[in-house]
């Protein structure tokens, strides 16, 4: 058994190497374009919308009103990239019914990937919201002497959140594989159930986590405003 | 257990992702969702702007009944000033027609009973004069015009008496030019000697006397000059009966206008 679909390689050319973990997110990236792309290509500004229309309306207003009470913030910016993080993160685990199917989100090199894109996201959003010089300037408070802490903080809770996903996406894969040579009857069908919930919940765990580290770059600048509006 | 080229790869593939499910996913639904919204909005915009419009158009129609009911009840009352006013003037017209033609009626009746009585008067007259012509002619073998012209010389002779013989009366005045012995009948000429007799016995030989048939008078003789009148007249009783007759007719007249 292996830990990690990383390890599962279909091509190798030197260091560049086709392997399970880059296969399935092409499938997963694959799936939701194309599904995606049959539903909004009809799309219907009427008060009567397909089935299919109204369950994507359901999911992206929902994910933009979880943006929106995290942020308290109407703009649909963070909405592509949040919104993706949840999607990419939950279809990927919901898959895992699938026989044969290595979610991409069971490799360490996923996590830290979605976690890498977090990491540079956040700065990126604060400083679109704040500018440069207001966004850096926040590593300084409340005194100079907490910049170093700043940045420790800041790169340990992108560690954090790439191990949390990672970790129980992997520990569920183990487990299961584990019962099943314990017990191969009935447990893993009750933890690859449990897994599916679990893989829901840490996408949704993933993508809040990762708005809010947004949120809060960007709250700074708001503070800021507010406090220069009361001045 | 981190494969950087992986990592690397993965990187790439979520962007690639983020810029497909935006171009595909969040772009269209986030558009319709707008859309739908704005047209959501304009239609309660619109529902909005058609249920002031119906307000107004409630409070128009409703002031527009107020006026109508109001105009109609100014129609009403002033249908009921003329139709009264109308009746007023029909009864009043109704009235004065039938004064009118009560008046019309008296008058007519007025009419006839003056053409009646002017007949009446010349019948009785008639009568009266051929009854006593006969009555006379049969009695005294004398026509009635002798009989008259006796009466009017009696006359003259009473007033003659009456002034005492004196010489001084108003026949004799220088004024009188002429005296007129008026008659409604021919008279022969011995009773035309009898009457100029009797007259200079007045004393007024100098005056001319004049003999003239008149119908003035219906039936007698009379004596003129100055303004003064002797005579005798069937008229005068005539005149006396037709008040009478007036008088009667006026009773009865009185009866029926009550």
């Amino acid at each position: 058994m292996k830990l990690s679909p990383d390890l599962i390689i279909f091509r190798q050319w030197g260091d560049v190497t086709l392997n399970a973990t880059i296969v399935f997110t092409w499938a997963i990236m694959a799936f939701l374009t194309i599904s995606s792309w049959i539903v909004t290509r009809k799309l219907s500004s009427k008060t009567v919308i397909s089935r299919w229309q109204n369950i994507l309306e359901i999911l992206v207003t929902w994910i933009q009103g979880q943006i929106k009470a995290i942020s308290h913030s109407e703009t649909y910016r963070y909405l592509p990239f949040v919104g993706t993080l949840f999607i990419f993160i939950a279809v990927s685990n919901l898959l895992t019914i699938v026989p044969w199917y290595q979610s991409p989100t069971g490799s360490l090199s996923t996590t830290v990937a979605l976690a890498v894109c977090v990491f540079f996201a956040t700065p990126l959003f604060g400083i679109m919201e704040g500018g440069l010089k207001g966004y850096f300037r926040s590593y300084l408070k409340p005194t100079f002497f907490m910049l170093p802490f700043n940045i420790i903080g800041e790169i340990s809770r992108t560690l954090a959140l790439a191990v949390r996903l990672f970790g129980n996406i992997m520990s569920g894969s183990m487990i299961a594989g584990i019962l099943l040579s314990v017990t191969p009857l009935f447990f893993p069908v009750i933890m690859q159930a449990f897994g599916l919930l679990t893989g829901l919940v840490q996408a949704y765990i993933f993508a809040v986590l990762a708005m809010v580290y947004i949120a809060s770059a960007i709250q700074t600048h708001k503070r800021k405003d507010t406090k220069d509006a009361e001045h | 257990m981190i494969d950087w080229f992986t990592v690397c790869a993965q990187i790439v593939n979520f962007l690639i992702l983020v810029f497909l499910l935006k171009r595909f996913l969040y772009g269209p639904i986030i558009a319709a969702i707008d859309k739908r919204e704005e047209k959501i909005s304009a239609r309660i915009k619109e529902v909005e702007q058609k249920r002031l419009a119906a307000e107004e158009e409630i409070n128009t129609f409703r002031k527009k009944n107020e006026d109508f009911e109001l105009q109609r009840a100014e129609m009403h009352a002033q249908m009921k000033e003329e139709s009264e006013s109308e009746k007023i003037q029909l009864l009043e017209k109704s009235r004065q027609e039938i004064e009118d033609i009560k008046t019309r009626w008296n008058e007519s009746i007025m009419q006839e009973r003056d053409v009646f009585m002017k007949d009446l008067r010349r019948r009785v007259i008639d009568q009266v004069y051929a009854i006593t012509r006969q009555a006379l002619a049969d009695l005294a073998a004398t026509d009635i015009e002798q009989h008259i012209v006796n009466v009017f010389l009696k006359k003259i002779k009473e007033f003659n008496e009456a002034k005492g013989g004196k010489s001084t009366h108003a026949l004799q005045d220088p004024v009188v030019t002429g005296i007129t012995i008026v008659t409604s009948f021919e008279l022969p000429g011995d009773q035309r000697d009898l009457i100029l007799k009797a007259v200079h016995g007045l004393h007024v030989e100098n005056k001319d006397v004049k003999f003239n048939v008149s119908n003035d008078i219906l039936c007698g003789i009379e004596l003129r000059g100055n303004g003064y009148v002797i005579g005798w007249n069937l008229e005068d009783y005539l005149n006396s009966l037709e008040k009478d007759f007036n008088k009667a007719i006026d009773v009865g007249a009185g009866k029926l206008k009550s």
